[in-house]
């Protein structure tokens, strides 16, 4: 064990691969070449239409202990992960290693697979129930949980080889052709399964939708497609879409939007700038109050990178921006403007925030807005486990949003139902305190001290400005001092920053 | 058996009945967090009272577990309401 | 010069309510002990109020506690468990000065229990007989400002509230009464809590009224009734000078104040000098 950047505790081996520890952002630089997949052909004439998940299985010559893929496009109504999990257990193969981009908990009949020997291990995000069963020890080797791009840096390095990437396809043709627009499981782009499709040794789409040839608009290409096979549903439309998602309505939760929106305007505010849009209820709040707030002033933003729903959709349409940037639609509106509107451009997750390639579409950020479970007085940020230790939610965009943009914003309440938000130490390390400028809660907001330009410019606000460290004794003297979580040696999970060093790790819990 | 409180999120219901033993039960999702705490505010507030006190938490600060506290404990005494 | 422009209602049996009330910056809070009670929790919601009252953070918000009407079992016991951690009480249903009489001798015994300062009332009138004794009410020295509310008055009188046209006599009487003993004047709640637009009418009425504020429901409304209570730039300009030259007057000894030419009377520079108060916050 090595003491990082952080000053996290980290081994330099995890399931006997060696990682290096977490040493500032941007210090740990890339080396050598991208590695590439299998190399195959289809003849003509030979179809690419299967009859059965088995089939698919059996042809690409899935093994015991190989890597299968997944995207999380059809979160929490996706039936593939599932379907295609349960196939390889009655298969009999074992020793899996599943690599999805996020799994959720509608994924739960996969529990029993940790201990039944099926699964040896997830590398991935996992919200909810394996997160929980993870948390207490029910996997056999340690998970490892990557942001989205640090997932893409991982694979495109070779650092997790993919045997056989599994495409959950809204619309598929004969041919492999894929997109997520059309259909009756339709959740707009494609983004997260991109890379799978790219650099897996196999590939095999799983749709519900099959059209004749070709399927059009075109998010992964029949070339890096082997396998397609139809079935009776690939996810529930309830669980995939969010429905529209409602602006918070907590009065507090919208004076940290307030505030937000105050700080975005003395800092940031211009004519082209860009920012990240995301679904979060106070997310959501900042995204329309800003809308208004540059109508009003006239201002028109160059792009919205997303996490789209209704609301950036709308910006879009009225012009209050050029473009928007769409790797995860949350709403049939932005499924529809995908599909409709060519200003509206589906991202890549590669393109999206890979450290180690030649420059994300968050290099280009002025600001991003972000949550958090915990934030701490050196500005650390967790969002991976709750403040008893339980492993509860994968990294998401986070880590790549807050390098990447000009302006960090973390908009948390100071605490929820007694358990404070801001904490001297967070339980767990998820985005490093140097990437964060500002943490603005209901009660005040905190500035970075390394951010003396963004004090300057909150100079004459109403904004009550505190030092973290008041923050942090203003949600204990409420709560009072929470106790730290009970939980043992053992490491049950290995958190990476995006460059692949290890920022944190997640400890067994002890069950009560 | 008398009750005070409510089942909303940031409350806390208490419910104290008449036993032959003092028992005191408590139920939360803050357990491994504040349980400590809540304990000991039960602890010192009914030190002494034979019954069956049981606190149902669903994330209440400390001074509304007291006020809750004192509701049932006035109850508990006849107080008249 | 003390603002209230806005005081904010919370129900007293919520607590996660009651814990975030403070951050929002009304002028006075209001924890509730009555409408917003039912029956069954009037105990526990008195209890939560006196602890919120001494642990809860309110910020810069002068703590108000409404309770329970003269005519239930309530209100002596509301008194005699938060009166020595509130500013203001604020009573419902007042009919008379006698009312007054009867829950200021209870104050006055806790008070003096507790050594504690005199508190004031703020009564609601809600019926015609209150609003017939209004300007007696008005007078009793424990009153700081008067309050109205419109639904048992309206009932009396067998109409729909919301199409009375009584109410605006109402109003200008409460304002009468209020002013014509000192006191300040309050203008009942605007119940359309989303419609922020019509709330900042409502709000500007009021003070053109002569109202010193408004009853609000919600957090949201707060900002926008102060936004509404904030004089116009000519107002304040003119008020300035009268101030000035009231200062300059009472430097020079003068009996007699003048602005541009003109002589300015007592009233007109109170009212400059509470333009300004106005003015000045936020």
């Amino acid at each position: 064990m090595v003491k990082n950047a952080v000053g996290r505790e980290v081994p330099s081996e995890i399931n006997g691969q060696r990682f290096k520890p977490f040493a500032g952002v941007g210090k740990t630089l890339p080396e050598g070449r991208r590695a590439g997949s299998l190399v195959r052909m289809a003849p003509r004439g030979r179809s690419k239409v299967l009859n059965s998940l088995e089939e698919a299985i059996r042809k690409v010559g899935l093994e015991d202990g190989m890597t299968v893929s997944f995207h999380h496009h059809l979160r929490n109504g996706d039936y593939v992960v599932n379907m295609v999990m349960e196939t390889i257990r009655k298969m009999g193969i074992k020793n899996i290693r599943v690599f999805p981009t996020a799994l959720f908990p509608v994924h739960k009949p996969l529990v029993p697979m940790l201990t039944d020997g099926t699964i040896r291990r997830i590398e991935g995000s996992m919200n909810g129930p394996l997160g929980e069963a993870t948390s207490y020890g029910a996997m056999r080797e340690t998970a490892v949980l990557r942001s989205h791009s640090g997932r893409v840096r991982a694979v495109e390095t070779g650092e997790v080889k993919i045997d056989v990437a599994f495409i959950a396809a809204p619309t598929a043709d004969p041919y492999g052709n894929l997109n997520g627009v059309d259909g009756p499981s339709a959740c707009g782009p494609l983004a997260y399964g991109m890379v799978d499709a790219y650099h897996a040794d196999h590939t095999v789409a799983i749709t519900d939708h099959l059209v004749s040839y070709p399927a059009h608009p075109i998010s992964i290409y029949q070339h890096m497609i082997d396998y397609v096979v139809p079935v009776e549903k690939i996810g529930d439309p309830a669980g995939i879409m969010s429905g529209t998602l409602r602006i918070t309505t907590s009065p507090s939760r919208l004076k940290i939007a307030r505030y937000a929106l105050e700080i975005i305007d003395r800092v940031a505010l211009r004519d082209g700038f860009s920012f990240q849009a995301g679904a979060g209820g106070i997310s959501l709040a900042v995204t329309k109050f800003l809308g208004d707030l540059m109508k009003k002033r006239g201002i028109k933003a160059s792009f919205i990178n997303g996490g789209v729903t209704k609301y950036v959709v709308d910006m879009l349409h009225e012009g209050l921006v050029d473009v928007v940037f769409d790797g995860q639609a949350f709403d049939l509106d932005a499924v529809r403007s995908l599909k409709e509107d060519m200003n509206h451009i589906e991202t890549p997750l590669a393109m999206y925030g890979n450290p180690h390639s030649s420059g994300g579409i968050v290099n280009m950020l002025d600001v991003g807005v972000l949550g958090a479970t915990e934030v701490d007085v050196d500005f650390n940020v967790n969002v991976n486990t709750h403040s008893d230790g339980l492993l509860l939610h994968g990294i998401g965009g986070h880590q790549e949003v807050a390098a990447g943009s000009a302006l960090t914003i973390v908009t948390v309440p100071l605490y929820r139902y007694r358990v404070p938000v801001i904490r001297e130490s967070v339980t767990t390390v998820t985005t490093p305190g140097e990437v964060i400028d500002v943490v603005v809660t209901e009660r005040g907001i905190a500035i970075n001290p390394k951010r003396d330009d963004i004090l300057e410019a909150m100079r004459g606000s109403k904004v009550p400005i505190y030092d973290i460290q008041d923050l942090q004794k203003k949600a204990e003297r409420i709560c009072g001092k929470p106790q730290e979580p009970d939980v043992e040696d053992e490491i049950i999970a290995a958190i990476m920053w995006r460059d692949g060093t290890v920022i944190d790790v997640v400890r067994k819990v002890k069950k009560h | 058996m008398v009750e005070a409180g409510t089942s909303e999120k940031g409350d806390v219901k208490v419910t104290i009945e008449p036993a032959n033993e003092r028992e005191i039960v408590i139920k939360s999702k803050l357990e491994r967090i504040y349980g400590n705490a809540i304990r000991n505010t039960v602890e010192e507030l009914t030190s002494g009272i034979t019954a069956k006190i049981v606190v149902e938490d669903m994330g209440a600060l400390d001074w509304v577990l007291r006020a809750r506290m004192e509701s049932a404990l006035r109850k508990f005494r006849g107080e008249e309401q | 010069m003390k603002l209230r422009r806005t005081r904010l209602y919370v129900p007293g049996n919520n607590p996660h309510l009651v814990e975030n009330v403070g951050i929002y910056g009304a002028d006075c809070l209001i924890l509730d002990l009555e409408d917003s009670v039912p029956l069954p929790q009037k105990f526990d919601a008195r209890i939560l109020v006196k602890y919120s009252l001494q642990n809860v953070d309110f910020g810069r918000s002068e703590k108000w506690v409404r309770i329970n009407s003269l005519d239930t079992p309530f209100w002596e016991k509301d008194l005699r468990e938060v009166l020595p951690y509130a500013d203001v009480i604020n009573l419902p249903k007042v009919e008379s000065y006698e009312d007054l009489e009867r829950v200021s001798g209870v104050m006055e015994e806790i008070e003096k229990e507790n050594g504690i300062d005199e508190r004031k009332i703020v009564p609601i009138i809600e019926t015609l007989r209150g609003l017939v004794n209004a300007r007696k009410i008005a007078e009793h020295p424990r009153v700081l400002g008067m309050a109205w509310g419109g639904e048992d008055l309206t009932a009396e009188l067998g109409i729909p509230k919301k199409k009375a046209l009584i109410l605006e006599h109402v109003r200008a009487e409460i304002v009468i009464a209020a002013k014509a003993a000192g006191k300040m004047a309050f203008d009942t709640v605007y119940g359309a809590i989303h419609d922020l637009e019509g709330l900042y009418k409502y709000a500007q009425h009021a003070r053109y009224m002569g109202f010193d504020g408004v009853g609000v429901l919600h957090p949201n409304q707060v900002e926008v009734v102060h936004r509404a209570f904030m004089p116009e730039e000519k107002e304040i300009e003119d008020a300035r000078k009268i101030v000035e030259a009231a200062e300059q007057a009472m430097r020079e000894g003068k009996g007699v104040i003048t602005v541009n030419g003109r002589m300015v009377d007592k009233p007109v520079v109170e009212r400059a000098k509470k333009i300004l108060a106005f003015a000045e916050v936020e």
